[in-house]
């Protein structure tokens, strides 16, 4: 994982440094290069990463200028560049299109809710006993496909609410390409409670994947 | 090399007044009128200013020093300060030095000093012009020099070469690569952990609206998970606020770091306790604690 520039290094070696690492890196078993700035936007603390390709190393300086320009206002942590052998893969075969995701986030929360009671039963007692609905707090992550002339552009971002991630996507879409749709990531594998706080009708619970926490147990 | 080994830079302070640091010169016994005593340690005030003793050794004279039932601070160089109580002696940051140190955690950047370069930077850039304003002004305090300031594709940024200030910065484990920050816990008492922390937030930290604009969430987002595992236990130590830690969740993607995110869980006594230089959180900081008043 080269990262090739970092915040403070000043922008004009960002796309500098990406063309310089690609030329020399690049051997003749490159297929393809990716370009990925990492960043977060600060007053609503979400985080994104933004990712172009090139199919050759004289277009990485191109590509690195179109991501950065769609960052900028943002802090940009950092800036890697990946080659490999094979085309990385992008698109994938379920996408959703805007209207479609509150409905798709909906569900993705009532799958963590069912696993989380399932699992934690001192959890289903305070929800059976208080009869206080439960409410999750899961981070969504969402990607954004987009399609320019250039090359596709994957804008992943991380928030726990839609109605904040899904606009902050689609400003740096805007300056990128076009949307061509959009895919949540709903596999919920085994969720575990790391936060629980309540108030007269509610259980609030902070969920994450178990083997997201530090130990894994 | 540098600014020297931290063993000769730690006594150059703490013996900072003394004529040699061979550790013999007895003290006066008409030292001045007695002030204060904290366990070994006592202070009495002469015509030269505060003379620090323990036992009959002269620790040092100072001209400036704060004394109150529980402490005695003396001022040292370069943003340092002594701190005797009865557990003893310990060097502390200044107020300017802790938030310098946690603007550079956040926001800031150590560039240099590998071998065979010449350039040792020190630069801080940030989409909030007080951030670069409040880090100019710092390092002007605690190391006399003022920082160039420009513009870099309309973000504002301040910067300067300073080889004394690069490695005193780093001594104490300021940021010198990329997720590599460290709170410095061991030179911050309670008003220096507050200012690190508000600083480390202005930068690094977000307040936004949640629930439809019912509630408010505050937390700190960074790559370094050690880091905001130091902040977590700060924040509960110091100041008894209670935070919690969770890994972003990411798509693997090629080239990109796991990130960590810890919301902070007291947020009213936060916005009391600590808070934030930046504008946009001062202002939902103030609902916060507008919302406790009405309650």
């Amino acid at each position: 994982m080269p990262v090739v520039w970092e915040w403070g290094s000043g922008f004009d070696l960002l796309a500098e440094n990406c063309e310089k690492y690609a030329f020399a890196a690049w051997r003749d078993n490159i297929a393809e290069g990716a370009i990925l700035i990492d960043g977060i936007e600060r007053n609503e603390g979400v985080t994104f990463s933004i990712t172009g390709y090139a199919k050759s190393p004289d277009l990485t300086r191109d590509v690195a200028s179109r991501l950065l320009s769609a960052a900028l206002g943002t802090k940009i942590r950092y800036c890697s560049v990946e080659l490999a052998e094979q085309e990385f893969p992008k698109q994938t075969d379920v996408m959703y299109e805007e209207e479609q995701l509150a409905k798709r986030v909906e569900l993705l929360l009532q799958k963590v809710s069912s696993k989380l009671l399932e699992a934690d039963e001192s959890l289903r007692n305070r929800v059976r006993q208080t009869g206080k609905q439960l409410e999750v707090d899961w981070a969504l992550s969402l990607t954004c496909y987009v399609m320019s002339p250039e090359t596709p552009y994957l804008i992943d971002c991380e928030d726990s609410v839609l109605s904040v991630v899904l606009p902050f996507s689609k400003k740096l879409a805007s300056k990128l390409g076009e949307v061509a749709g959009y895919t949540l990531y709903d596999k919920v594998d085994e969720p575990i409670a790391i936060d629980v706080e309540e108030d007269e009708s509610h259980i609030y619970v902070t969920a994450i994947e178990r083997s997201e926490s530090k130990s894994g147990n | 090399m540098g600014a020297g080994s931290r063993v000769r830079q730690y006594e150059q302070r703490f013996y900072q007044g003394e004529p040699s640091l061979s550790n013999t010169r007895e003290a006066c016994p008409e030292g001045g009128r007695r002030v204060a005593e904290f366990g070994e340690y006592r202070v009495s005030e002469g015509a030269d200013g505060y003379q620090l003793t323990r036992g009959d050794r002269v620790v040092g004279i100072f001209q400036d020093a704060s004394i109150d039932s529980n402490r005695a601070v003396f001022k040292l160089s370069r943003g340092m300060l002594l701190e005797v109580t009865d557990d003893g002696a310990r060097e502390i940051f200044t107020k300017q030095k802790a938030g310098l140190h946690g603007l550079t955690a956040s926001d800031g950047s150590l560039y240099g000093g590998q071998p065979g370069r010449s350039s040792h930077n020190i630069r801080l850039e940030s989409e909030s012009p007080e951030l670069v304003d409040l880090y100019s002004r710092y390092f002007e305090d605690v190391y006399g020099r003022k920082m160039h300031r420009d513009l870099d594709r309309g973000y504002p940024r301040v910067m300067i070469g300073d080889k004394m200030a690069f490695y005193d910065l780093k001594n104490y484990g300021a940021k010198t690569g990329p997720y590599t920050w460290t709170v410095p816990r061991a030179y911050l008492d309670r008003e220096g952990a507050a200012e690190w922390l508000k600083c480390f937030f202005s930068g690094d930290g977000t307040v936004k609206l949640v629930c439809g604009g019912k509630d408010y969430d505050i937390a700190f987002d960074s790559t370094c998970r050690e880091g905001l595992e130091q902040i977590q236990a700060l924040l509960l130590d110091e100041f008894g606020i209670r935070s919690t830690l969770k890994p972003r969740p990411r798509k693997t993607r090629p080239g990109r770091r796991p990130g960590y995110n810890l919301r902070v869980r007291d947020e009213v006594e936060f916005a009391e306790e600590i808070g934030s230089y930046k504008e946009e959180h001062i202002e939902r900081l103030e609902k916060i604690l507008k919302k406790k008043e009405r309650r």
